[in-house]
């Protein structure tokens, strides 16, 4: 069933954009402090980086941040979706929140449009914020090549793992759940062991040279 | 969407005065069998694409790939490596490949990777997105990769350039 729907969602994704030149420079450094953003989410307002580590009356501030770079519509995120959202649940109570961001141009990928943003996050009910990097200057910044591209940041907002989810979305396959991993380190007061690994998935759809 | 696609891979294969018949089954393979498929294609250039089937670019670039195998002037092959496993698991990974070869059949072979990302990504040095090509001159030697859909004309011209 899983496959069937991936093989629809295949249809309708990635588009004609695979001659665009990707922008993204070197991907950002393990120990730098990551670039802030403020960008609009699907519920309407402005997010900023910052504020995911500010004291809040009603809100302690971050134990560590992970900024997901994924789309609406690449199989790959789609097939990451469940994961991300059970990680999100999973270490609500560690002060572990999640940002996902859309950098894809709608005008290459249509289905990757901030209206249809809204559509998704409201059917999934997602319980982390959805961005939209209009301009493409965070995926730039950070150094984002496909989706989904995992940036694990720490409480003082540098950055500790950078990569993928895990090594397979086969359950059975999975032997090395990377980015939990990371997390409990971070969480741990420890070193990461692994701070690097190579996240596979769908291109992200640059906007094309004019 | 499909019989579009199929029939543009038919008029590819007519217009190259070939049957759009797979080069035998796809078959099951790790890293070390891929790089004696590799070593086994010496004699002629040879395009490695990895590929996946719910890849649009991927599927896409079909008909050029057909092009460029059945390409008598420059004498290249192409050997596709699906990386379905990475999403459907390596059990499930040959029978989705098989299923879509039935709707469009394609003359190059085709090999289905089982093994672990990291094994493929180090072996091949992989940018972790799909499409993917690396161009092998007939002696083995690396001549360009190709990241995003491959063009037939572009393959031809580095072979061209590197005789």
């Amino acid at each position: 069933m899983r496959i069937h729907s991936l093989l629809a969602a295949a249809a309708l994704t990635l588009g004609s954009n695979a001659f665009a030149p990707p922008l993204a420079a070197e991907e950002l450094a393990i120990g730098a402090t990551a670039p802030g953003f403020k960008l609009k989410g699907t519920d309407g307002r402005m997010s900023a980086l910052a504020d995911f580590v500010t004291e809040r009356p009603n809100r302690k501030p971050a134990a560590a941040v992970v900024v997901v770079f994924t789309c609406n519509q690449c199989p790959f995120s789609k097939a990451y979706e469940p994961v991300l959202i059970e990680l999100a649940s999973r270490y609500e109570k560690d002060r572990v929140r999640f940002v996902l961001i859309n950098s894809n141009d709608p005008e290459v990928a249509p289905g990757d449009s901030y209206e249809k943003m809204v559509e998704l996050a409201r059917e999934k009910k997602y319980p982390f914020p959805y961005l939209y990097d209009a301009t493409q200057a965070i995926a730039t910044a950070y150094g984002a090549k496909v989706t989904p591209h995992i940036f694990l940041l720490d409480d003082k907002l540098v950055l500790r793992y950078r990569g993928r989810i895990n090594d397979s979305r086969a359950p059975e396959q999975v032997k090395s759940h990377d980015l939990v991993a990371a997390l409990d380190a971070v969480l741990a007061g420890k070193e990461v062991a692994t701070t690097e690994t190579k996240a596979f998935g769908c291109t992200i759809k640059w906007k094309k040279a004019s | 969407m499909r019989t579009a696609l199929a029939a543009l891979v038919c008029i590819a294969a007519w217009l190259a005065g070939c049957a759009p018949r797979t080069e035998g089954p796809p078959a099951r393979a790790g890293v070390a069998e891929l790089q004696t498929a590799i070593t086994a294609a010496r004699g002629r250039p040879l395009l490695v694409v990895f590929w996946a089937t719910w890849c649009r670019p991927c599927v896409d670039e079909i008909p050029e790939l057909i092009a460029l195998h059945t390409d008598a002037v420059h004498g290249a092959r192409v050997l596709a490596v699906s990386l379905d496993g990475f999403l459907s698991g390596d059990e499930r990974a040959l029978a989705v490949v098989q299923e879509f070869l039935v709707h469009t059949p394609t003359p190059y072979p085709h090999r289905v990777y089982v093994g672990g990302q990291d094994d493929i990504a180090n072996a091949f040095d992989l940018s972790g997105s799909i499409p993917y090509a690396i161009l092998y001159d007939a002696s083995g030697r690396e001549l360009r990769r190709f990241e995003g859909r491959t063009a037939a004309s572009s393959v031809r011209d580095v072979l061209a350039a590197s005789s």
